[in-house]
C-alpha cells in the first residue's frame, strides 16, 4: 500500500448558487464517494481549505517576508485534499477520476501526487 | 451505506433546515427571517461541501444548528442585541423521530409558528404561497419563480414586502390566540389550497404539473390536520382533498406530454397510498358537525378517486355535492365544475345548457366545445376548441385541444 495525496483543483468560488436539488444531487455523490472510500480505509486524511486568507511567505532582501503574493487574483486553486491509500499508480488515478469533483465543473482538475514514504525510501535504497 | 448518505443528505437539507429556519426565526423576530434562513442555508452548505473531507458529525443536525446560529450572529454582529442573542441562540436539540414518507413529516411548535405567520391573513394569498413555499419549504427563489411563473427578482421583491408588512403588522413568530385561531388555521388552509393548485395545474407554461408543490402541501396539510392545535374537521377534510387529488397527478399527463382528461386517464396508475391516506382524512374529517367547503370538495375528489371508470362514476351525486358547494362558494369555478357533472349525469344538451359563459376562459370553452361534439354540432365545437386552443395556460394542454381538433 502506498500512499498519495489528491489535490482538488478549482476556479475560486464557482457554482456558488446553485438550486436546491442540484446541490443535493452534488452532496449525494460527494459523499457516497467519500463515505465508499472510508469505509474500505482508504482514506488516510484530508481537508477543505479555505478561500480566503492566502499568505505567500518569501525571503526578500535576507529576511521572509508574507505577502499576499503575486497570485492574487488566481484562476486556479486547490480547494481541498485527500490523502487516500492506493496499491500503486492505478488504483489511484482509478479513485481520482471516480472523484465527483471533476465531474462538478469543467474547469476543475485533480493533481494526484505519490508521498514519499520512509518505508519506500528504504526499499528502494535496498533495492 | 449509499442509502444511508441519501436519506441522511435529504433528511437535512428537508427536515433539518426547515426546523432549525423554525427555531432560529421564532427567537429572532418577524422582521429577520431572512437572517434565520440565509444562515441555515449557509451551515447546510458548509456541511455539504466540508463532510466529505472530514466524515459525517455523530449529531450532524446539532452540529447545523451550531454553525447556523453562529452564522446568524455574524450576521447581526453590527446590533447590539447581538449579545443577548448569544445566549438565546442554543442548538435546537436533535431530531425525535424520524419519518419515511414524503408525505408524513409532521411539523413541530416552531415550524408551525412559522407556518403561521407566513400565512397571516393580512398578506395576499398569493404572498401567504410564494412566502411559505420560501420559508417553510425551504425552496429556492429560482424554483419558486419557475413554479409560479414569474421572474426571480419579482419573487425576491415579493418576498421582501411579505416580510415587511408582517413586521409593520406586528406579525410574532408564535400560534396565534385561541379566539384568532380559527380564522388563522383557515387562512393556513387557502394558502395551502392555493399552493396545490398552482402545482396540480400550473398557472401557465412548459409543463402542467410542478409536483414538488402539491408534495409540500399535501405534507403541510396533513401536518395540519395532525397537529394537536390544528387538528380539527376542517384540517381533516382538507387533508383529504388535497391527498386524495395529489394521486392523479401521475396521470395528469400522458407519456407523449399531452394533457389527460379525467375520463381518459389510465386509473390504474393512481396512487393507491395516496387514496388510501385520503380516505382516513376523510373518514376522520366526519367526526364534528361542521360542514365546509373543504368537506364537499374532498367528497368529489373521493369519489373519483373510488370509482373504477368515468363512466361507473356516479354523477349524480357529485351534482348534488357541488349544489351544495355553490350554496357556500358561488365562484365561477364551481359554476363550471357543477355544469360538466350535470352533462355527465344528464347528458351533453342539460350540461350544455347549465354552462356558464366561458368568458375568455379556456376550461369553458373546452367544455362547450366536448358537449357541442357530444351532440353532433361539430362545426360549433370546432369554434370553441379554438378558442379553448388560444387561450391554453399551459404546453400540455394546448397539446391537448390541438389533437382535438384534428381529430
Amino acid at each position: 500500500m502506498a500512499q498519495y495525496m489528491l489535490l482538488l483543483h478549482q476556479v475560486p468560488n464557482y457554482n456558488t448558487d446553485l438550486p436546491r436539488e442540484k446541490m443535493l444531487e452534488m452532496a449525494n455523490k460527494y459523499m457516497t464517494w467519500a463515505e465508499g472510500l472510508r469505509a474500505k480505509g482508504k482514506i488516510a486524511g484530508g481537508e477543505k481549505l479555505a478561500a480566503g486568507g492566502v499568505r505567500h511567505v518569501r525571503v526578500q532582501g535576507g529576511k521572509p517576508v508574507a505577502s499576499d503574493g503575486p497570485y492574487a487574483e488566481a484562476k486556479d486553486v486547490v480547494g481541498g485534499y485527500f490523502v487516500i491509500e492506493a496499491k500503486d499508480q492505478a488504483e489511484a488515478e482509478a479513485i481520482a477520476k471516480d472523484c465527483p469533483h471533476v465531474a462538478l465543473a469543467p474547469t476543475n482538475w485533480i493533481e494526484i501526487r505519490p508521498i514519499e514514504s520512509m518505508a519506500q525510501m528504504r526499499a528502494a535504497a535496498a533495492g | 451505506m449509499k442509502g444511508d448518505v441519501h436519506r441522511l443528505v435529504d433528511s437535512l437539507a428537508r427536515d433539518s433546515t426547515s426546523r432549525l429556519v423554525a427555531a432560529l426565526a421564532k427567537r429572532l423576530g418577524t422582521g429577520r427571517i431572512a437572517v434565520a434562513e440565509d444562515a441555515v442555508q449557509y451551515a447546510l452548505m458548509q456541511a455539504l461541501s466540508l463532510w466529505p473531507f472530514k466524515s459525517v458529525p455523530d449529531k450532524p443536525e446539532a452540529w447545523l444548528a451550531t454553525v447556523a446560529r453562529n452564522r446568524a450572529l455574524d450576521l447581526l454582529r453590527s446590533e447590539s442585541r447581538r449579545v443577548a442573542l448569544a445566549e438565546e441562540l442554543v442548538p435546537v436539540a436533535p431530531t425525535t423521530a424520524e419519518s419515511e414518507g414524503r408525505f408524513d413529516r409532521e411539523l413541530n411548535d416552531d415550524e408551525l409558528a412559522l407556518l403561521f405567520a407566513v400565512c397571516h391573513p393580512v398578506l395576499s394569498p398569493e404572498m401567504r404561497v410564494t412566502f411559505a413555499l420560501k420559508t417553510v419549504c425551504g425552496l429556492t427563489v429560482p424554483q419558486i419563480a419557475a413554479g409560479l411563473l414569474s421572474e426571480p427578482t419579482a419573487i425576491a421583491q415579493r418576498l421582501v414586502r411579505a416580510r415587511k408588512q408582517l413586521e409593520s403588522a406586528g406579525v410574532a413568530i408564535e400560534p396565534p390566540p385561541p379566539d384568532a385561531l380559527p380564522e388563522r388555521a383557515e387562512a393556513v388552509r387557502t394558502a395551502l389550497f392555493l399552493m396545490f393548485n398552482e402545482g396540480y395545474s400550473a398557472s401557465s407554461g412548459d409543463a402542467l404539473v410542478q409536483p414538488e408543490f402539491c408534495v409540500e402541501a399535501v405534507r403541510l396539510s396533513r401536518a395540519l390536520a395532525h397537529h394537536p392545535m390544528t387538528r380539527s374537521p376542517a384540517s381533516d377534510a382538507h387533508a383529504a382533498l388535497l391527498a386524495l387529488t395529489a394521486a392523479r397527478l401521475p396521470t395528469r399527463v400522458g407519456p407523449d406530454g399531452v394533457a389527460q382528461l379525467l375520463e381518459d386517464q389510465p386509473r390504474e396508475k393512481w396512487d393507491r397510498a395516496l387514496i388510501a391516506l385520503g380516505m382516513v382524512h376523510l373518514d376522520k374529517s366526519a367526526r364534528g358537525k361542521e360542514l365546509t367547503v373543504w368537506h364537499l370538495r374532498a367528497e368529489i375528489a373521493a369519489i373519483h378517486a373510488l370509482a373504477p371508470s368515468s363512466a361507473d362514476t356516479d354523477w349524480k351525486r357529485i351534482v348534488a355535492v357541488y349544489d351544495q358547494l355553490r350554496s357556500i362558494d358561488h365562484s365561477p369555478v364551481v359554476d363550471l365544475a357543477h355544469a360538466v357533472a350535470v352533462g355527465r349525469a344528464e347528458g351533453p344538451a342539460a350540461g350544455l345548457a347549465a354552462l356558464p359563459s366561458p368568458d375568455g376562459n379556456p376550461y369553458g370553452h373546452a367544455a362547450f366545445a366536448i358537449f357541442l361534439t357530444e351532440l353532433g354540432r361539430t362545426d360549433e365545437a370546432r369554434g370553441h376548441f379554438e378558442k379553448a386552443r388560444d387561450l391554453a395556460r399551459t404546453e400540455p394542454e394546448r397539446r391537448l385541444l390541438e389533437r382535438r381538433l384534428r381529430s
